[in-house]
């Protein structure tokens, strides 16, 4: 009766394994497809042939072109950079900071904790998308400012659940027993401490890859974010809007790009979840 | 005899958001001698690990003063804080939560060697040869604390705790978390390692027959105050305080 439970078990373990990975090795395929774009494009992504304007996908271009005649494919595998690279990079800086933030919140208390959550409200407050109407105003169009508004309404969130992370890792008997091994405060943070948030934070992180590319997507569509030519998802999708009635592949041929970048990422991070078994993310948040 | 760890009206008030203060220690003075083990024993609540935690430097006093071998302890200031760690280590009452999940065992048992300026090497090599004073397998360095079992676990704080040559250890309910035969095991090896070692030890406990076999001297309290001192005889056997007598009736 037992040996068959724990043979259920063990197999339930070993799929989930293997869904891991096969999750992650989807994931990476997709940071190297768009690390090697140019290399992976069947046409100039930027070439354009009024002549050839909206083909319907199949035949010489498989998904189309747009009403410039560009290969859709071809700008659909180059906006994967500009998409994929700019929501990673700004994940790692929001992440980067927000955790360092938070950490320091939680460990030290005092004036420094209430000044910096004051700053975290304050940003929280902003509606993201006045905010990035802001920063277009002030700074110009471009898919870094995007990045930037995105970044100042989306950092507090990492601040506040390692800060919480490390109040209730600071009261554990482990650390007092570092403090009595004589670690320093430095020490214990990054011996300790770090170590022991990284599975909640790393999950959000993953979460939010998704949640920015479609951010990111969705501002460039409103025209406050990549500017053209710049191939890039979203500008791609506003592109199309006015053709979608009649040329509906001019649209949904990024849109589709989206979708399925954005769920191999969730699922990522899901699987991630499942694997640290991080049960009760969020509570602090 | 100057003893080795001395609390002098020792007081602790935390102060809480929602429901004022508690005064978790009040005035608490008390010696300990070296190579004595010294019982303190009361109900969950009287004070006893909010003591344990200001004799150690873990916790600042609210006021009072800790004095080890006569020489006043500062524990607002970090060197002298590094100073006491020295002379006095702690074993915690939850073997697991002492452990970084994180962290092999060899790992958090040679921490504090390496702290020291030991390197890696003679810290690991002093490690295995804590383990095994300690009764534990060699190879349990490479494992994590959750494979373990919590008497290994507890094994495994004590050697932490032993790592940094202290001369006073501060066991706080360090058998309570554990089923009996392991705790008369872990009793065993504190006794040994005791007498071996000629440590002055803090006995937390609630279980007055452990107390009696293993402590010289007894201390009882109650809401934060120390109500009774002596001998293990005179404290169990001839309590002078109600409440002593209310603590041995309800063991009974
Ligand atoms: N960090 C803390 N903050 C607030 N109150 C505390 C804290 N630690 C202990 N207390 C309170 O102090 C009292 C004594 O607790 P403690 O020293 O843990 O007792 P014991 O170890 O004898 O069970 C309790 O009322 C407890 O609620
Ligand atoms: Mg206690």
């Amino acid at each position: 009766m037992r040996g068959k439970m724990d043979k259920i078990l063990q197999k339930r373990k070993t799929v989930k394994e293997i869904y891991f990975i096969a999750i992650l090795a989807l994931a990476i395929l997709v940071l190297l497809g768009a690390a090697f774009a140019q290399y992976l494009c069947p046409y100039d992504p930027n070439a354009q042939d009024l002549a050839l304007a909206l083909q319907p996908p199949g035949g010489e271009h498989l998904l189309g072109t747009d009403r410039y005649g560009r290969d859709m494919l071809s700008r659909i595998i180059v906006g994967a950079k500009v998409s994929v690279f700019s929501a990673l990079t700004l994940v790692a800086a929001v992440c980067a900071v927000g955790t360092a933030l938070g950490v320091l919140c939680g460990f030290c208390g005092g004036w420094l904790d209430e000044a910096v959550m004051r700053l975290c409200d304050m940003c929280l407050a902003f509606p993201g998308l006045v905010l990035a109407l802001a920063v277009a105003a002030l700074l110009g169009g471009g898919i870094e400012n995007a990045a930037i508004a995105l970044g100042v309404v989306s950092w507090p969130k990492y601040a506040r659940l390692a800060r919480g992370q490390t109040m209730t890792l600071k009261q554990e008997d482990f650390i007092a027993a570092a403090r009595l091994a004589g670690d320093s405060a430095g020490q214990l943070i990054r011996r300790h401490i770090l170590p022991n948030l990284a599975g909640p934070v790393l999950v959000m992180a993953a979460l939010d890859i998704g949640t920015m590319m479609m951010e990111l997507a969705g501002l460039s569509f409103l025209g406050l974010g990549a500017l053209p030519p710049t191939a890039e998802w979203g500008s791609m999708m506003s592109d199309g809007r006015t053709l979608f009635q009649t040329k509906p592949w001019v649209m949904l041929g990024p849109g589709a790009a989206i979708f399925l970048t954005v769920a191999v990422f969730n699922l990522l991070a899901d699987a991630l979840r499942d694997r640290l078994d991080i049960r009760s993310m969020g509570n602090e948040m | 005899m100057e003893p080795i760890l001395e609390m002098r009206n020792l007081c602790k008030t935390f102060r809480r958001r929602d429901r004022g203060a508690v005064e978790a220690v009040r005035d608490v003075s008390l010696q300990l001698f070296p190579g004595e083990v010294l019982g303190i024993v009361g109900e969950s609540g009287s004070g006893k690990s909010t003591l344990a935690r200001m004799a150690c430097g873990l916790l600042p006093p609210s006021s009072g003063s800790l004095l080890v071998e006569g020489a006043e302890v500062h524990c607002a200031r970090r060197k002298e804080r590094k100073r006491l760690y020295e002379t006095v280590q702690m074993v915690f009452q939850s073997p697991l939560a002492s452990f970084d999940p994180r962290r092999t065992i060899g790992y958090t048992v040679g921490e504090g060697l390496r702290n020291r300026g030991q390197t890696a090497g003679e810290a690991a090599a002093q490690t295995q040869a804590l383990l095994t004073q300690c009764g534990l397998p060699e190879e349990l360095a490479r494992r994590y604390p959750r494979q373990l079992s919590g008497g290994q676990c507890q094994r495994a704080a004590i050697a932490r705790a032993l790592a940094l040559q202290p001369k006073v250890l501060i066991c706080d309910e360090a058998t309570s978390a554990l089923d009996v035969v392991v705790q008369g095991e872990i009793l065993e090896l504190l006794r040994q390692m005791q007498r071996t070692r000629g440590l002055a030890c803090l006995f937390i406990c609630h279980n007055l027959a452990l107390v009696q076999s293993f402590c010289h001297r007894v201390a009882v309290m109650r809401e934060g105050m120390l109500v009774e001192e002596g001998t293990p005889e005179s404290v169990i056997l001839h309590p002078q305080n109600e409440y002593t007598r209310h603590l041995i009736e309800a063991v009974l």
